[in-house]
């Protein structure tokens, strides 16, 4: 199945337009959607521009549907109302970004842009999520995916130059930023619980995560000689930039914090795939 | 334009001090034993494998994004003139 952008010709249409893709629900900025030109930027520059943002579409896409079983989780385990409640803006942020994405995707390419639907994809997080289960997603999915994320997103924002990018970008960030939070504190509200065995395995799962994503995470959008400085004005990451972020966060960020946690991520960042 | 950088974990998370245990995976990395101990946990490892983190792990947006499985596409994109964007 394929997904593309599709609305209703309903008032429901008008009220998402004006609601979700003007500002954000937090402080976000407005979208100069009018400001772009594809005709200023190499087509080098837009075909990754277009790349990396269908392929942004296709995870918040697919992002609505994981945070969609992480709420029904949450509530049915009777988890703090605090947490549920953060938890059920998360999918409304994610169609947000989805459509931001795909709409900045199609003005890139100058055409309608359709993704695969996430289902195609495997996953471990098809199924009901069982306590164990929402753990093992709060820390990949949410604290490390989630706060990995922010730092990609934040980067390129911050080599953002385009009008129309930056405020993209800015606005996703702002949302990823809580929902990264929403996965620490809910690990923090668990910590206490976890048995030694319970904290073993999510350290493991933690672990095994934090050894691959110096490699996994190694490769950037490099454009070709005379796009490169284009490219980055539409927010693509090159591969130097990005393996310094993925360095950066995880360094000060999330392996402290599961270190802090109990979780022994320093002992695995040690042990690290690293980049040949 | 460089924008302040957000610090995302929170810092009641970063000042919480969790009794500590290792990762199998990082003791196999070094030929460790199945006991995982850091600061006095009792916890024994049941042996998980570090190979337990399947390749078909989705991590969401980062993953979707800028995994280089992901990214890899991106070549191919630029090379394939039916796929790449029109003039600019």
């Amino acid at each position: 199945m394929r997904i593309r952008r599709v609305l209703t010709e309903t008032p429901l249409a008008r009220l998402h337009e004006r609601t979700l893709l003007q500002r954000g629900p937090r402080k976000g900025v407005a979208i100069p959607w009018g400001s772009f030109r594809r005709d200023r930027h190499p087509r080098a520059a837009l075909a990754l521009a277009y790349d990396a943002q269908r392929m942004l579409a296709l995870g918040e896409y697919a992002a609505v549907g994981l945070f969609s079983r992480f709420v029904e989780a949450l509530a049915r385990i009777g988890a703090p109302f605090d947490i549920v409640s953060a938890a059920t803006r998360v999918p409304q942020d994610e169609i947000r970004h989805a459509d931001l994405a795909f709409r900045f995707a199609a003005m890139c390419a100058a055409r309608e842009v359709a993704v695969d639907s996430p289902d195609e994809k495997p996953s471990r997080w098809k199924d009901r999520l069982t306590v164990d289960e929402l753990d093992s997603f709060a820390i990949e999915v949410i604290a490390i995916g989630e706060t990995l994320a922010c730092a990609l997103l934040s980067a390129c924002r911050d080599g953002a130059t385009d009008p129309l990018a930056r405020a993209i970008y800015t606005n996703i960030v702002a949302d990823e930023v809580h929902h990264a939070r929403l996965g620490w504190y809910y690990l923090l509200w668990r910590a206490p619980q976890w048995s030694a065995a319970d904290r073993q395995r999510v350290a493991d799962d933690a672990g095994a995560l934090v050894m691959q994503i110096e490699k996994r995470f190694g490769t950037g959008r490099d454009a070709p000689r005379g796009a490169q400085k284009a490219a980055r004005a539409l927010g693509v990451l090159d591969t130097q930039r990005q393996r310094k972020v993925v360095h950066e966060v995880m360094e000060n960020e999330i392996v402290p914090g599961l270190d802090a946690l109990g979780l022994g991520a320093s002992h695995a960042w040690e042990k690290r795939q690293r980049i040949a | 334009m460089k924008a302040r950088r957000t610090r995302v974990v929170p810092s009641l998370v970063l000042s919480a001090s969790f009794v500590g245990v290792i990762p199998v995976c990082a003791l196999q990395a070094c030929g460790g034993t199945e006991t995982a101990q850091d600061g006095g946990s009792d916890a024994k490892v049941d042996g998980v494998a570090a190979d337990a983190f399947q390749s078909d792990v989705f991590l969401g947006v980062a993953a979707c994004c800028f995994d280089a499985m992901s990214v890899a596409d991106s070549a191919f994109v630029l090379d394939a003139s039916s796929d790449a964007p029109e003039g600019g």
